[in-house]
This record gives C-alpha cells, structure tokens and sequence, in this order.
C-alpha cells in the first residue's frame, strides 16, 4: 500500500482501539455498549488488515491466542450471567450513582462481551481474507 | 420442477407478508395508547432506582433480561463456528481444484 495510508492506519488504529473501549466500559452511562463497542474494535482490525495486509494483522494477534480468548471470554460471560443474581447484592453495596463504578455487575458483563464480540468479528473477517486469497 | 418451487416460495412470502401486515395494523392502537406497556413504566421507573444506571437500555439487556442475553450470546458464537466451518470448506475445495 502506500506510505500515506499506511501511516494514516497507524495513527488512527490506537484512537479506534480507545474508543471502543471506552464505548464499552461507559456502557452504563452513555449510549453504547458491549457489542457495540466490539463491533469498533473489530472495524480497527479491518482497517489494519485492508490498509496493511492481513500479516500484519496475524502479527497483532496469533490464531492461537485468539481462538483461546474466544472461548474464554465467552464462557466467563456465560458462566457470569447464570450466577451474577448471587453476586448483585456485593456489588451496590460499593457503588455510587452516575460514577463509572455503578450499574450493578454491568461493567464486567460490557467488558467481557466487548471482548467476545471483538475476537468473533475479528476472526470471521481473517477467514474471509484467507478464503478470498 | 424447479419453477413450480418458485412459484410455491413466490406464494409463501407474500401470505408471510400479508399476515406481518395485518398483526402490526391490528396491533397499532395498541401501541399508540401503551394500554398493555405496563412493563416499559416499569423498566423505565426501576432501572435508576434498582440497577443505578442511568442508560435504561443497558439495565434491560443486562439486568431484567438478561436471560435473553445468554441466548443471544450464544446465537453470536453459533454464528461464528458455523461461518468459519463454511469458508474453511470453500478454501478446501479451492485448492482441490
């Protein structure tokens, strides 16, 4: 590719990568949340993989490592949903309204889902490109 | 044969259509006056004052639904598996060729 484009990727994939973020843990808050906050990162990925090659992309993230967070992530999620009834009563007794620590255990659920929506889209889209080849 | 399975799918989506058209007429009074939304003044009321979190949304798909959540989590990870194990028969058969 070319040496603007690139260097255009480079700058603003880490800005992408913050927004989802914070997209994501200020789900509680504002407009947004896990998936939604997922999908923008794995739109940064898909940047990386058009603007600089899909090696590049493979260089961030190992199959490996990805395929093991995946599945990790998703059993927490689960596994956080079917007992987080048990765990409500620990956490607001530690909350304060409109701070970024309130909203019950919704924050690690955004979080989590954040991260399995992220690593699913991302995956897909690697095998696509692969395909594609 | 393969024109009378069109004509039979041609038929079956329009009376799929005509019966979505006729529950969300029939059902439009219903929504203008939220005589059976009792559940929406609920969520709306009880979603500051139980879950503390000011995006009503999120106590819903989080807190009161979350059950409904699970499934749609699971849903997203079916998707996935099922999309990788597609594109990675297509790749097979591409390089068989």
């Amino acid at each position: 590719m070319d040496s603007l484009v690139e260097t255009a990727a480079y700058i603003s994939f880490p800005i992408v990568l913050l927004f989802g973020v914070f997209v994501a843990l200020h789900g509680h808050l504002t407009p947004g949340g896990g998936f939604a906050g997922g999908a923008i990162i794995a739109s940064g990925f898909a940047l990386i993989i058009v603007c600089l090659g899909r090696k590049s992309e493979e260089m961030m993230m190992p199959e490996r490592e990805l395929s093991l967070m995946e599945l990790l992530s998703g059993i927490v999620l689960i596994s956080l949903i079917i007992i987080g009834f048990a765990l409500r009563k620990y956490f607001l007794e530690t909350q304060q309204m409109f701070k970024l620590w309130s909203g019950e255990y919704t924050i690690i659920l955004n979080f989590v889902c954040c991260i399995m929506v992220m690593y699913a889209l991302s995956f897909v889209l690697r095998r696509y490109v692969r395909c594609k080849e | 044969m393969e024109k009378s399975n069109e004509k039979l799918l041609k038929i079956g989506l329009i009376i799929c259509l005509f019966i979505i058209c006729i529950t969300i007429i029939g059902n439009m009074e219903r929504i203008k006056t939220t005589k059976g939304n009792e559940v929406s003044n609920f969520y709306l009321k009880n979603a500051v004052l139980l879950i503390k979190s000011p995006n009503a949304v999120n106590a819903i798909v989080w807190e009161f639904r979350g059950y409904d959540t699970l499934g749609e989590e699971l849903v997203l990870i079916t998707a996935t598996i099922s999309c990788i194990g597609v594109l990675i028969t297509i790749k097979a058969k591409k390089e068989k060729r």
